[in-house]
């Protein structure tokens, strides 16, 4: 029998070790995804519960007609959402500034984790749609399909979005780049 | 012969089929999305509690088994509802004079049940609304 299916199937027997399992499984994709939306690291953390809760909750009513992960991010990305359309805390987190952010001194050599630093500071100052699309796809590896079944974004948007996305994190970088040759 | 300079559609679509020409690399352009690339597939620094998976299961089990007496509590409530229904309509259909005194007894308490019901009602929202509020951690 296929792994996820006996594990489901444990869960809706009451085993509460299946579900913990399930629950180490996808954390870091709920994490992702709440962390893209929302600032501030208690309020992902309670997103995380609700998410979860909900998996558990829901359990019996999924259908199998996706994949188990890419139903758990999209109960993920509406209830992140939505928590951040409700709680004002969530909306009042204070923007890094782009260009400051990453400190070097002058004539230090960039290197690659000055670099990934500099662009995961850039990312938390995209759009949150962009982030989302950005996060599905490259971090979880999801296709367009699956990023649509998560997000309900149009196929022609996703691709728009990260394309766009990416374009803007290149040109950020590029002005990165171009600053620091002349410190 | 020197590389046509790729548009940003083409430099994204060789980064993401691994089709890169091999002189790509002269592109800043190329260098630059292959950095935007790298960084992306690395995870962020956001992190959970290590008991978390323990935690959320211990809470899901709970939840569970409060929906379960929630569950039990409301058929519980119909079926007495029902029973007392018919009670009174078999009473009422055997005896109609006792009914007629027991609910001239409930009218004359008719503001003592509403009252009563209502502070009920009352107690149970503001503890709902304490919990939620004031407590949320208790709040499941």
């Amino acid at each position: 029998m296929d792994p996820e299916i006996n594990l489901i199937n444990k869960i809706l027997h009451g085993d509460r070790q299946a579900f913990k399992v399930l629950v180490e499984q996808h954390q870091k994709l709920v994490l992702h995804m709440a962390g893209r939306i929302l600032d501030d690291p208690q309020d992902r953390e309670d997103v995380c519960q609700e998410v979860f809760l909900k998996v558990h909750r829901h359990l019996p009513s999924f259908n199998h007609a996706s994949k188990l992960s890419t139903w758990i991010a999209a109960i993920a990305y509406r209830t992140a959402i939505n928590y951040r359309k409700k709680n004002k805390r969530a909306r009042q987190a204070i923007p890094i500034k782009p260009d400051t952010a990453v400190d070097l001194s002058a004539g230090q050599q960039l290197d690659r984790s000055d670099i990934q630093r500099y662009l995961h500071q850039q990312i938390e100052t995209l759009p949150i749609h962009y982030k989302t699309v950005l996060t599905l796809f490259h971090l979880e590896e999801m296709n367009y399909a699956e990023i649509v079944a998560v997000t309900g974004m149009p196929e022609g948007t996703v691709k728009n979005y990260l394309f766009r996305a990416r374009k803007l994190l290149k040109d950020k970088l590029e002005h990165f780049f171009t600053k620091e040759e002349w410190r | 012969m020197a590389m046509k300079t790729p548009d940003d559609h083409t430099l994204q679509e060789w980064l993401e089929g691994g089709k890169a020409p091999r002189d790509a690399e002269q592109d800043t352009a190329y260098v630059m999305y292959r950095h935007v690339f790298e960084g992306l597939k690395t995870e962020p620094a956001y992190t959970l509690p290590p008991d978390f998976s323990d935690r959320m299961a211990s809470l899901a089990v709970s939840a569970t088994a409060r929906r379960q007496t929630i569950r039990f509590y409301l058929w519980v409530s119909v079926v007495s509802l029902i029973s007392l229904l018919l009670g009174i309509s078999s009473i009422a259909f055997i005896d109609k004079p006792l009914i007629a005194s027991l609910f001239a007894f409930i009218w004359q308490g008719r503001w003592l049940i509403i009252f009563g019901a209502a502070l009920f009602f009352l107690i149970q929202a503001g503890d709902h609304w304490i919990k939620k509020h004031l407590l949320p951690h208790t709040y499941r």
